[in-house]
């Protein structure tokens, strides 16, 4: 009889050949790629990815900084501030990086209306960074606080322990693991970046931008920087895993600065850090808005041909993250074994690596089998979604107390009776909002595909590699910036309507509590 | 410590969590507070502790006003239901965490009488979460006794055991806050637990305190038919009419109760389930019964009325009826 | 004999920890079973393996003689209650109860009207069409309780029904149950002695995932197999001796007893009687408290602690105490002492 496991066991198979096969053969065509460059080739490739761990270092850094009392205030005051912040905060996600990145480079660099303040370059790279993965963090820090059960407090503030020597002996080793986890998926998010990155650059090259400019001239010196950001990724992944199974510091006694610190400091630190996130993300996210005029016009004809081609190519990933997606992770939460491990561990692994490394070894592989470029595209897609929609749902299943299930069973539904009447009924939002998040993720992607294109010497526009091009024509003063704008606005929008589908699926949940 | 509690009123929106309350704890006491779940027992702990502030009404410790106090400046060692253990920490970390943050010195020989206060021997490596919930729970004590508190708040700290653990373990919390002699509040909904440990006990009821007393004075003298019912979980609850002279008329049955109310009046008897003394003139014939250890649970049939009671398990062997008196002193008559 | 349920040598393990070791036992037609253990002894993965949701790692269960150790849960005769109840939260009341009826092949009309008869039976007639997060607990636990009667099962499971409740609820709500499956076979786990006793027809105590005793509930009381039985059941005093010459000897009375060297004798608080006589041997009143209907003493005699309990107050700071050889029990000294052997965790 078929039963969940069935259909599990099929989609992991499903995983292996199209995921993780193709991704490791495609590492091994670039190895023998970068077998035959010189030392002059290999220090600039390995440059880049130097820059790309500073930027990526630096900016995590920072951002946990700021991050701990901005998602801080918004999980324990639940005031009207704190759920707009809580609504607004995760809009930059939504935005495709190359219209952020358009939007960032006209607030601080060039256009009409902008300071002018940072010309393309380091600086502006941190400063759009900081941009897509606050969020991240944030969100993430605003889940653990949620979830992590922080009422020990009232037993160390009986003690008369105030609030400094409070977050030193238990809030920050009781969120410790939360922390680590924001950290790992904005230093994962912030290497890997490309279309955006590539886009306020300027002559600094991170590691995707370098494989970017390289493909297709210097292809040995790409492939080698593929394979280096792809090993830096998995190393500084295994690192922090490990630091962050070291216990804490030992207690000591409360110190004098401590003891000093009182409610005004605290207060200081809040408005600085609603100050960051108003200046340095919010603003500079939106600010492409100041530069749509009303008799702007641009190529209609490539942007409905580009807009088409994403949405394709989006709703195709999706759908089958869908159908392999959903038994997997029904696996994954479920099943206690070895084999559960293994695979969880195989399909993290390309949330980890940079899309641009996934995207050239995909392109290489399925360029090697003279594959339509756009599937091959939809493939790369695929590879990193299909992570993405798997822990998403995953942590929705394990939130449904599975006494449910078992009782539904007892009671005379099989398997997949029960998966269709009680857990897919409980998690029908999860469902949505999961798929809504790959589609997003898919729709606005640019790093994979724009290496995937180039890989196999292709003429592909989705819309965020539209974009690219066109911010670049008018960095070079072929186009105005009011065409970029128009089209940026475009994708802004779809990308905020998304949001709000999520968000309103999300607030479904509490519904039978 | 002495602790007084004062007019105390607390609402939240349009209901009522405490209402009025007033009442004193002497030095050195365990004071229980009991009530059904919602009856703002919890609410009353809050306030006491500085967690929530009143709307009107004051807490004094040792003639102190401490109502406009937070939680921190009060001194206060809490033991909380869900045990709450700092589980980042080691046990003996977590003993020694209030004395450590204040940088006191003799720590080492406070946590060494800790231990073998609370009769453990723990390595220094052993995490909280490696001990069993009795053992946590008895570390939360010792770590709330460390803080050196002028009051120990216990809010239900053996919900959740295993019956008998409770049963063993309530004799040993009682024994080291005795042993400490600091002056501790203890709240719980359960009544065998309460009688155990505190040396008085108020019984709260939607926001108000009914009595307040010793164990057997609310066992045997409750103030109203709900204290008869909730000390010793049943009760029967009979209609009956006096006749003078401390004797009450159910149906045929003639019963002296522990007071005289007017000949002719109608009353209500509570009648405790230990009442039923064997050997005695009424004929009982046994409908029900369920063995609990010492004592065994009976449904009697009197002259055609049922009574529920309680008697010694080796007096009710393998009979189908007893004969028993029922006790004046144990039958509490309310006026209707 | 008419066996419904046969648990045969069953085993399981998780990792590291034996959940239970070589468990055996039957459960016959009509019977109400308890089995009575401390938390972790096992007991909810026993039920879970006999209602076919976790496997054994070995052994066997039989249903009416039929090997059913390979059916899945859902074609087995058997119904399951979890201690969280697991009411389905997206479901009414009735569609929860006629969620087995429909899954064990009946057409939408009959299940509807089984449903229905449960619902009457647990007296929740009227609420057909509310979500269980609008009942209180104690209603939620009836709904699971039709439940599971509505797919009338041989024999039914229920894991700790009653901790989710007051203490004063919990005393209400058992005769209640019991009254509701009266008739039914039914396989209770507890870790409450006190209930399990009051309403068990046979109880299986548990300790760390073996069966230590079976039998029924005064005989256990009285003639327990082992210290641990003795004290899981109730309060009991235990005092180191040494029997020689076919004696033991407590305060002043002597025991006859086939075991020689050292011993652990055995006296429950209600069967130290406080008497008046001046020849009985005279002990200190340390303490005295008042635990509801009764007074619980703690007397030192000659250096011995005593718990003794008394049915009037005492007033009195000595008491003289007699004990009658026929209540006594006496065990062989455990090789682990006294602490471990009782152990309850």
């Amino acid at each position: 009889m078929f039963s969940m496991r069935h259909w599990a066991y099929i989609t992991i198979i499903f995983t292996i050949a199209l995921i993780v096969v193709p991704s490791l053969i495609g590492v091994v065509i670039l190895l023998q790629l970068a077998q035959e460059i010189t030392t002059s080739q290999i220090i600039n490739a390995l440059s880049s990815v130097m820059n790309s761990l500073v930027v990526a270092g630096l900016v995590t850094i920072i951002n946990i900084l700021v991050s701990i009392p901005f998602a801080w205030r918004i999980a324990r005051k639940n005031d009207s501030l704190s759920k707009f912040l809580d609504f607004i905060l995760d809009a930059p996600l939504f935005v495709p990086t190359a219209a952020l990145g358009f939007s960032v480079l006209s607030f601080w660099s060039s256009g009409y209306y902008s300071l002018n303040l940072i010309s393309p370059g380091f600086w502006l790279v941190v400063l759009l960074h900081f941009t897509f993965t606050h969020p991240y963090i944030v969100r993430t820090l605003i889940g653990v606080i949620r979830s992590t059960d922080l009422s020990v407090e009232v037993a160390a503030k009986s003690f008369g322990i105030k609030r400094a020597a409070l977050s030193r002996t238990i809030y920050l080793p009781m969120l410790k693991a939360g922390i680590i986890a924001g950290a790992l998926i904005s230093f994962a998010r912030s290497i890997s970046e490309t279309g955006a990155t590539y886009v306020v650059a300027g002559p600094f090259e991170t590691g995707p931008v370098f494989i970017k400019n390289r493909l297709s001239v210097d292809p040995g010196s790409a492939a080698f920087a593929a394979v280096s950001l792809l090993l830096v990724s998995i190393f500084i992944f295994f690192i922090i895993r490990r630091i962050s199974r070291r216990r804490f510091l030992p207690l000591h006694p409360e110190t004098k600065i401590e003891k000093m610190i009182g409610l005004k400091t605290a207060f200081s630190i809040n408005i600085i850090s609603l100050l960051f996130f108003a200046v340095m993300i919010l603003i500079p996210s939106f600010y492409l808005v100041a530069y749509l005029s009303p008799g702007a016009t641009c190529d209609w004809a490539s942007l409905t041909n580009s807009l088409l081609l994403s949405t394709i190519i989006a709703l195709a990933v999706s759908i089958i993250d869908l159908f392999f997606g959903i038994p997997l992770a029904y696996y994954l939460a479920r099943a206690d074994s070895l084999l559960r491990d293994l695979v969880e561990a195989l399909v993290i692994v390309p949330l980890i690596v940079p899309t641009v490394s996934l995207g050239t070894s995909l392109g290489y592989f399925w360029g090697s089998f003279g594959l339509n470029p756009v599937i091959a595209i939809a493939f790369a897609h695929l590879s990193f979604t299909f992570p993405i929609f798997v822990m998403s749902y995953t942590a929705a299943i394990e939130s449904i107390d599975p006494e449910l299930e078992l009782v539904a069973q007892s009671l005379g539904a099989d398997t997949i009776k029960t998966y269709r009447e009680i857990t897919l009924q409980l998690t029908k939002s999860a469902i949505a909002s999961s798929a809504v998040l790959v589609f997003t993720r898919s729709f606005g992607e640019t790093g994979a595909t724009i290496s995937v294109a180039e890989a196999m010497a292709a003429e592909i526009y989705t819309l965020p590699l539209l974009l690219v091009s066109w911010i670049k024509k008018a960095q070079a003063g072929l186009i105005p910036f009011s065409t970029v704008a128009i089209a940026s606005f475009i994708t802004l929008i779809i990308g905020l309507l998304m949001m709000a589908v999520i968000k309103m699926a999300g607030g479904k949940r509490g519904k039978y509590e | 410590m002495r602790i007084v509690v004062r007019n105390v009123r607390k609402r939240f929106g349009k209901v009522v969590a405490v209402d009025d309350v007033s009442f004193e704890v002497k030095d050195g006491e365990i004071f229980g507070i009991i009530g059904l779940s919602g009856c703002g027992k919890t609410t009353l702990l809050k306030i006491i502790a500085g967690i929530l502030r009143p709307d009107s009404g004051k807490i004094y410790f040792d003639d102190v006003d401490v109502t406009n106090l937070a939680l921190e400046e009060r001194k206060i060692g809490f033991v909380f239901q869900d045990v709450r253990l700092f589980n980042h920490l080691t046990a003996i970390e977590n003993i020694a965490y209030a004395p450590t943050l204040r940088g006191e010195q003799d720590r080492e020989e406070l946590v060494d009488w800790l231990m073998g206060f609370i009769r453990a021997d723990l390595s220094k490596s052993t995490m909280p979460t490696e001990l069993s919930r009795g053992m946590q729970q008895k570390i939360s004590l010792a770590r709330a006794i460390a803080s050196e508190p002028n009051l120990l708040l216990l809010d239900e700290p053996l919900a959740g055991l295993d019956a008998r653990i409770k049963s063993t373990m309530v004799f040993e919390l009682r024994d080291m806050i005795k042993d400490v002699g600091v002056t501790a509040i203890y709240v719980t909904h359960d009544q065998w637990e309460i009688s155990s440990i505190a040396d008085r006990i108020a019984i709260m009821k939607a926001g108000k305190i009914i009595q307040i007393g010793t164990p057997e004075e609310l066992y045997y003298r409750p103030v109203n038919e709900y204290v008869a019912t909730f000390m010793g979980g049943e009760c029967n609850l009979l209609n009956a009419y006096s006749l003078g002279n401390s004797q009450f008329k159910i149906g045929d049955l003639i019963l002296k109760g522990s007071r005289n109310i007017e000949n002719g009046r109608n009353v209500k008897l509570a009648i405790k389930l230990d009442a039923f003394i064997p050997n005695g003139r009424f004929e009982a014939k046994i409908i029900e019964r369920n063995f609990m250890g010492p004592f065994t649970r009976l449904v009697l049939d009197i002259n055609g009325i049922k009574f529920i009671a309680k008697m010694p398990s080796k007096q009710v062997f393998n009979v189908d009826k007893v004969f028993v008196d029922i006790d004046p002193n144990k039958i509490v008559v309310f006026e209707r | 004999m008419n066996k419904i349920l046969e648990v045969k040598n069953i085993s399981k393990r998780f990792g590291n920890i034996q959940a239970l070791r070589d468990v055996s036992f039957d459960v016959e037609k009509g019977e109400f079973v308890f089995i009575v253990a401390h938390t972790n002894a096992g007991k909810s993965t026993l039920l879970k393996i006999i209602a076919g949701i976790l496997e054994p790692d070995e052994g066997e269960i039989y249903i009416e003689g039929e090997n059913i150790t390979k059916t899945p849960p859902w074609e087995r005769p058997v119904g399951y209650m979890p201690q969280t109840y697991a009411l389905f939260p997206h479901m009414t009341v009735l569609e929860n109860v006629m969620f087995g009826p429909i899954h064990r092949g009946l057409d939408r009309e009959e299940a509807i009207e089984k449903a229905q008869k449960y619902i009457e039976l647990v007296g929740l007639k009227g609420w057909e069409k509310a979500y269980p997060h609008e009942l209180s607990g104690g209603m939620q636990q009836r709904v699971a309780l039709a439940r599971v009667l509505a797919v009338e099962p041989k024999i039914i499971l229920l894991d700790e029904p009653l901790s989710a409740l007051d203490a004063l609820l919990r005393v209400k709500l058992r005769g209640e149950i019991k009254k509701i499956l009266k008739g039914k076979t039914v396989l209770w786990v507890t870790h409450d002695q006190e209930g399990a006793m009051s309403l068990a027809d046979k109880l299986i105590v548990m300790r760390s995932g073996r069966i230590v005793a079976v039998g029924n509930a005064m005989e256990l009381y009285y003639k327990p197999t082992s210290l641990y039985v003795a004290h899981f059941l109730g309060e009991i005093n235990f005092i180191e001796s040494v029997a020689h010459g076919g004696f033991v000897q407590i305060l002043d009375t002597k025991v006859s007893t086939d075991k020689i060297g050292p011993v652990v004798i055995g006296i429950r608080p209600e069967d130290i009687k406080i008497v008046k006589n001046n020849s009985s041997p005279l002990g200190r009143v340390k303490e005295l408290r008042f635990v509801g209907g009764f007074w619980r003493l703690l007397v030192d005699v000659e250096g011995i602690d005593l718990v003794v309990y008394s049915l009037k107050r005492i007033r009195s700071k000595e008491v003289s105490l007699r004990i009658h050889p026929e209540d006594v029990l006496v065990f062989d000294y455990p090789p682990e002492g006294i602490r471990r052997a009782v152990h309850l965790e």
